[in-house]
């Protein structure tokens, strides 16, 4: 029963997504309503279901498990798996992206290609619902590269745009450089054991210890590859702010709740893999350094997108951070709440746009007046964010940073110092956010940014457009007042650290997703710590405070050289980008491999050709004398040849 | 004794027919050609009256000197300007086939020198050795069986290499007699062929009269 | 000994009837050759024909048609001679014929081919 409500749940986007790419595109065009209303339909079918899925859980070893390949010894297996983890990335996935569908029906009204949005909207609600359920680390992948598809369609959706374009190909390309340490891990587990591929029997032999530490390290690293470029680590973090080039409620689905959530997932379903091998502290070390970098990025930039970008990286970076030291249930838990207040903020910024006709924060201000239902959103979730007793966030970041203090040791310690300085970051640059662009007066919009922008000859970009100040329509602000009760209430609902309340247990939500580690027999510490909770509220509350005073009257701080210099650094994202598109594409690849393969192909295997034709023109130039028609020159042949063949078989014996 | 003498002779012969061969390739006059072919003919001939073929031998002679010698001489007199063509037989072939032709003799020789001939010196049957030699007669079941005492006379049969043409008669006229006539059949074609070839190469009666 | 000098006899023909084939110009001068060629052939037939039948004959029974089928190496030699003589008459008659036809009788210049 359960089963087949998963695969309902998994099929029911695609069925949407080529209803509206084929009957609703042919039959209506490419502006018609109904696809959106359709989309809705069909991922409310699958949040129900989902709901139902979750509170219903199943027994994990024997679901559906089909053959898909069977040749000789080979045997790979797809199948569906539905433990706790997956329930609750289903009710986030499926829930999310029906916010997000009817939120769209406001924000894209008017679109050229509305029905094109709303198939590939589908597509990747299906492709994610996929991800989520899969059994074997094949379909996991199959999925993973259709997650990355649909990401890459969805941000080049305004295709007209070359910075759209850019920056789409730029997310393929990353996620996609990541993607080849997914496969060599994907290869190297099914060179050792066929079988490892499929998780829960993956589960079970590393709880039976038969798989060494060694290849439980390198698979590991392959899958942490992976998880980098999906969730923007460190190293493969500069595609995530170009893909603000999208639409936003595109950003709120796929770059704040669930596709950059996809790496996370991925380390946490293969858990027992990474606590088996030795890497936990590099992975702990990537989220710490992410989170740090991204926030510090976050404080100086002036387009509201990119700042909760940035914000993601920060926040995705804590849940590595947490999964590198250990706190399974403390990562999805964040990663949860995280779900729901990032896509509220991100609806918010659409919401903010649609106002202001502008993305830069300079040129807004003064809007709590004339939006009131889109400001105590934004500030409900961005509240949450900073992580401020008693919202949502407050209790999954402080599980977090419990978490370093609980591990102890340099390393912990090292983590704390850093998670507590991102979480003042955070406060920081949200309520910087905030102050830039609901308090103080209103400085122009859009009108005035395409008249500065104009006056200095720089091209005035697509996003910018005019100004209505008046609150947006009710498609779209129904979803941030979803969103903003759950970014209040969903944290401390689902884990109650105190005592149980009505129905649900203390700690119900640790235990809950640590049900799906029961093969490998995890068990996690719960416990509640009075003081770092302190700690962190502190540190988040002196950041806002900060901010709020700093960015009342002005919009930029310049109070030094000092400062100026960082702001430059910052700005220039320090100087990652420049690194890898100036550096490494322009002059290594380009100059100097592909300029000295192509001067291969030139000089030596077209003259190979040449050489070659000119050969065999010359040989039947010269073989023409052998057929002159002379009697004697046919003579000399055929005799020669007799004598050679006699000589042959003489020497021969 | 006598193996020796036939030795020496062949050697002579062989001599003088390889001189004449030589004359017919190498002369530049037409006519000497073909006079040094006849004579080669000739030798040969002799060759084949020394190793007991003497029907063969006549045929040699019959044949191509009497009939095939004259073809030629007379196809050069025929033939306007075939006795004044150009003579120079020095040329880029000259070389090449003359190295050809040594690399052929050398390879023939290589052949003949290092192949275990089973010739007929060797032979050690004395039934076999009377019967081709000397004498030798039939019983009942012609089987052949060497002379003795009791043989009658009229039975007594001389070797075969004494007289071969019994042997060659028998041949051709029960095993062989379908050949014979397909040889028959062939000369009459290609003498058929050549009257029909040169049929109307002569095209009045004063060609025909300066011809001969 | 006395096979080994008709068999040299015969080779040395052959080389000199190949050498006269292959370099003179004068047609009827190769048909001599040829001739040349031919009649070493027959030379060397008989002369195997006449001195190694020692295998065909050592079976041990022995009779007539055994002992006659020694001289079918003459018969061939009567076909390969009559052949011959044939061959030769019609290809004189061709030169005839062609001596009408062409100013020339050279080998080198009668071909008809290009280049």
């Amino acid at each position: 029963m359960i089963e087949l409500m998963a695969l309902i749940v998994l099929t029911v986007p695609f069925i949407g997504f080529f209803i509206n790419s084929t009957i609703v595109r042919i039959l209506f065009g490419s502006e018609s309503i109904i696809s959106g209303y359709i989309n809705s339909f069909f991922i409310g079918i699958s949040l129900i279901l989902s709901l139902i899925i979750l509170f219903n859980p199943s027994d994990v070893t024997n679901q559906i498990n089909l053959t898909w390949l069977n040749l000789f010894d080979l045997n790979i297996t797809f199948g569906l798996l539905i433990d706790p983890l997956t329930s609750i990335m289903l009710v986030i996935v499926s829930g999310i992206s029906f916010l997000v569908q009817i939120y769209s029906l406001g924000y894209m009204h008017g679109d050229k290609s509305y029905t094109r949005y709303f198939a590939y909207m589908s597509l990747f609600t299906g492709s994610m619902l996929g991800l989520v359920m899969s059994r074997n680390i094949l379909q996991l992948f199959i999925f993973w590269e259709l997650v990355g598809v649909s990401s890459y369609l969805l941000i080049g959706f305004w295709f007209n745009r070359s910075s759209a374009v850019v920056a789409a190909k730029k997310a393929f390309i990353m996620t996609r450089f990541g993607d080849f340490g997914f496969l060599f891990s994907i290869i190297y587990l099914f060179n050792f054991n066929p079988a490892s591929l499929d998780i829960v029997e993956l589960y079970k032999m590393i709880a039976a210890g038969t798989v060494p530490t060694k290849i439980a390290t390198i698979a590991s690293l392959g899958f942490l590859f992976g998880a980098i470029g999906k969730s923007a680590q460190f190293p493969l973090h500069s595609w995530l702010p170009d893909a603000m080039e999208g639409p936003t409620s595109v950003s709120a689905l796929i770059h704040s709740a669930t596709m950059v959530t996809a790496g996370v997932f991925l380390i946490a379903r293969l858990f027992p893999l990474f606590d088996h091998s030795q890497i936990m502290i590099l992975i702990a070390s990537i989220g710490a350094i992410t989170s740090l970098i991204a926030a510090t990025m976050g404080l100086t930039s002036t387009d509201i997108k990119r700042v909760l970008a940035y914000s993601t990286i920060s926040q995705l970076g804590y849940m590595v951070m947490a999964l590198g030291l250990g706190a399974y249930s403390a990562a999805i838990f964040h990663l949860f709440t995280h779900a729901f207040f990032k896509a509220g903020l991100f609806l918010c910024a659409g919401s903010v746009h649609h106002a202001s006709g502008t993305f830069n924060m300079k040129f807004m201000g003064g809007l709590q007046s004339k939006m009131k239902l889109t400001y105590y959103s934004m500030l409900i979730c961005g509240v949450s964010l900073a992580g401020i007793f008693p919202l949502s966030g407050f209790w999954s970041k402080d599980e977090i940073i419990l978490s370093t203090f609980n591990y102890g040791g340099f390393f912990g310690y090292l983590c704390l110092l850093i998670g507590l300085i991102v979480a003042f970051m955070t406060a920081f640059y949200m309520f910087r956010t905030i102050s830039l662009t609901f308090y103080g007066s209103f400085r122009g919009g859009g009108d005035e940014e395409r008249k500065i922008l104009k006056s200095n000859n720089i091209e005035v970009p697509e996003t910018v457009q005019n100004v209505h100040l008046e609150e947006s329509p009710k498609f779209m602000t129904y979803p941030l007042i979803v969103l903003s009760f759950f970014a209040i209430f969903i944290g401390y609902a689902a884990n109650p650290v105190f005592f149980d309340l009505i129905f649900i247990n203390k700690h119900a939500f640790s235990e809950f997703v640590e049900k799906s580690l029961e093969i490998y027999h995890y068990h996690g510490t719960h416990s509640f710590n009075f003081t770092i909770a302190l700690l962190s509220t502190f540190m988040a509350i002196i950041g806002s405070l900060f901010a709020l005073n700093t960015y009342k009257s002005k919009t930029e701080i310049y109070k030094n050289t000092l400062i100026k210099n960082i702001n430059y650094l910052l700005d220039k994202k320090y100087f990652i980008d420049y690194l890898y598109e100036k550096v490494i594409v322009e002059n290594i690849f380009y100059e100097t491999i592909c300029r000295s393969f192509a001067w291969i192909d030139n000089n030596i295997f077209d003259q190979i050709n040449i050489l070659l034709s000119r050969f065999s023109y010359r040989f039947g130039l010269n073989s023409l004398k052998l057929q002159n028609g002379q009697i004697h020159s046919y003579g000399l042949a055929m005799i020669l040849s007799g004598i050679v063949s006699v000589l042959i078989l003489i020497l021969l014996g | 004794m006598s193996s020796s003498f036939i030795n020496i002779f062949l050697i002579v012969i062989a001599s003088l027919g390889t001189i004449c061969s030589l004359i017919v390739v190498m002369q530049s006059n037409v006519f000497r050609s073909a006079i040094a072919l006849s004579f080669n003919f000739l030798c040969i001939a002799v060759v084949y009256f020394a190793i007991n073929a003497e029907f063969l031998g006549t045929v040699q002679i019959l044949v191509y000197v009497g009939a095939v010698s004259v073809l030629m001489a007379f196809s050069v007199l025929l033939v306007k300007d075939l006795q004044t063509g150009s003579t120079s037989i020095i040329g880029v072939n000259f070389f090449v086939s003359g190295f050809i032709s040594l690399l052929t003799f050398f390879v023939l020789l290589f052949v003949i020198f290092t192949t275990d001939w089973q010739t007929v010196d060797k032979l050690n049957e004395p039934k076999i050795k009377a019967a081709l030699f000397e004498e030798y007669s039939l019983n009942e079941n012609k089987d052949i069986m060497i002379v003795s005492k009791e043989t009658p006379a009229m039975e007594i049969h001389s070797g075969v290499y004494n007289n071969s043409i019994i042997p060659i008669g028998t041949l051709l006229t029960t095993k062989y007699f379908i050949s014979l006539q397909l040889i028959g059949l062939i000369i009459v074609s290609c003498v058929v062929g050549s009257i029909a070839i040169t049929k109307n190469t002569i095209e009045n009666d004063d060609e025909m009269e300066e011809l001969l | 000994m006395t096979l080994t000098i008709i068999l040299i006899f015969s080779s040395a023909l052959f080389s000199i009837g190949i050498f006269g084939l292959l370099t003179r110009k004068n047609i009827v001068i190769t048909l001599m050759s040829l001739e040349l060629i031919f009649n070493s052939v027959v030379l060397a037939l008989i002369a195997f024909s006449r001195y190694t039948i020692y295998y065909t004959l050592s079976f041990s029974e022995l009779s007539l048609e055994g002992l006659y089928s020694i001289f079918s190496g003459h018969i061939l030699g009567i076909f390969i001679i009559s052949v011959a003589a044939a061959e030769t008459a019609l290809a004189l008659a061709l030169v005839l014929a062609l001596g009408k036809f062409k100013s020339t009788i050279e080998l080198n210049d009668l071909s008809e081919m290009k280049n």
